[in-house]
């Protein structure tokens, strides 16, 4: 019964990568190496955002 | 090898077989004590609550005088400092409103109101951050203080994350002792009904919005098993640690039950065993109508802990297919005697542990008010009648 908001934003992300990358533009360089390190910072703050709630 | 770490997998290994349903050497002994570490380190509940030093050197003292083979980390989950960073008003603690010897209090509420279920559903994690948080943390007041609360509280799970992990190395090298469970997540039923909709919303929504309650069911499935599988940092070794609340009996009736607790609790559980991760069952209360149910789950992937189910009708539906876990009653190790406590224990051995797949522990999470004698009573006993 999810909607297709809900399962378009899987768990452990906040602001998904397809969105950021529009607001860089153009990338120069490798985009994996950067994906990789906002994807671990959205990691990071799914789980504190639900810290609040998971108790 | 050093002497601890042939200690520590001793110790390991005895765990991990119990729970896969042998027989090891003895019965393990985990012991899930939280206040209780406090007052026998001679630490008051502010000091463990908001100093989080003192909060992990209390664990020092009862690993160094016991020989148990494993208890979880330091005894105060919550780190009082980063409540008054945000603002969090859903708990009480020592020192603070409290006296400096009381144990914390969960205010609940209904922090989600029912009009928020379309929101939650949509997007869960914007309206945690957009419309909960603001609500539960008085520091959202206004726009600066509500950016410090997050930057402040970030940093403080940050450094308390650190200093845990720091922990946990030095009591394996040093005590040759390892934590009990590693993650936490929750049924999605009480990811509801405890933090957000209070039990007074959730049963209420069983009647008046029985659908969108369903749906917002769903929507946490995924989120409990990244949640579970994020805090436990990928290990499989140790359980998951999942306190279970409202599906106790008799909060529901069975049929509440069947429709709005188990269904999603299982998929949580079969989508965390699918990432090799088993669940410690933290069956508070009594769960005993529902163990055939529970039955279904696949072979070991859970541990069933025994609050006050009863234990024979657990041993005979779950025995053989589950590690059993638990029992000892709280209320016997604050009230009774250290003779009635080492007679419960022998009792739960001969009637239970027999065959292996049984580990040794309280019913429930041991607090401030237990004897010391008393839990001496059940760890010696245990060492010497619970050799197999």
């Amino acid at each position: 019964m999810a909607t297709e908001d809900s399962k378009r934003i899987p768990p452990g992300v906040c602001l998904p990568w397809e969105e950021k990358v529009k607001d860089i533009g153009e990338i120069r360089g490798d985009e994996d190496i950067i994906k990789s390190e906002w994807e671990k910072l959205e990691a990071f703050a799914y789980v504190y955002i639900w810290w609040w709630v998971q108790r | 090898m050093s002497d601890k770490k042939k200690l520590y997998q001793e110790r390991l290994n005895r765990y991990v077989t119990a729970m896969d349903v042998g027989k090891p050497d003895r019965v393990p002994i985990r012991l899930n004590l939280s206040e209780f570490l406090a007052k026998y380190a001679g630490y008051t509940l502010q000091e463990i609550y908001y100093q989080m030093d003192k909060n992990i050197e209390s664990s020092n003292k009862f690993i160094q005088d016991f020989d148990v083979d494993t208890v979880p980390g330091p005894p105060s989950l919550w780190m009082g400092g980063i409540h008054d960073a945000t603002g969090a008003k859903y708990l009480k603690f020592a020192g603070r409103e409290l006296d400096k010897d009381k144990q914390f209090q969960f205010l609940e509420s209904d922090y989600m109101k029912a009009e928020d279920y379309d929101d939650f559903i949509e997007n869960p994690t914007k309206w945690i951050l957009t419309t909960l948080l603001p609500r539960l943390h008085t520091e959202f007041k206004d726009p600066y203080r509500a950016h410090l609360s997050l930057i402040k509280g970030a940093a403080g799970m940050v450094m308390n994350q650190g200093m845990l992990a720091e922990a946990g190395k030095r009591w394996a090298e040093e005590y040759g002792i390892f934590p009990p469970f590693s993650g936490m997540s929750k049924a999605p039923f009480d990811t509801l009904g405890d933090v957000l909709r209070g039990l007074h919303g959730i049963m209420m929504d069983m009647h008046l919005c029985p659908d969108k309650l369903l749906a917002a069911l769903d929507v946490l499935v995924d989120h409990n098993i990244y949640y579970g599988m994020a805090t436990a940092a990928g290990d499989t070794t140790l359980p998951l640690f999942m306190p279970l609340h409202r599906g106790s009996y008799p909060f529901l009736n069975p049929e509440q039950w069947d429709k709005f607790y188990w269904p999603t609790l299982k998929k949580v559980i079969e989508g965390l065993w699918k990432h090799g991760k088993r669940t410690l069952f933290y069956a508070e209360g009594d769960w005993t109508p529902y163990l055939e149910k529970i039955a279904e789950l696949p072979d070991k992937s859970i541990v069933f802990h025994v609050d006050m189910t009863d234990m024979k009708k657990a041993k005979e539906i779950l025995g053989g297919r589950f590690c059993l876990s638990g029992n000892v009653p709280n209320t016997l190790l604050t009230y009774g005697t250290p003779e009635e406590v080492s007679d419960y224990c022998k009792k739960l051995i001969d009637e239970v542990a027999c065959d292996g797949g049984f580990i040794m522990d309280a019913g429930g999470v041991v607090q401030w008010d237990a004897k010391v004698e008393n839990v001496r009573a059940m760890i010696e006993t245990t060492l010497e009648y619970g050799v197999y």
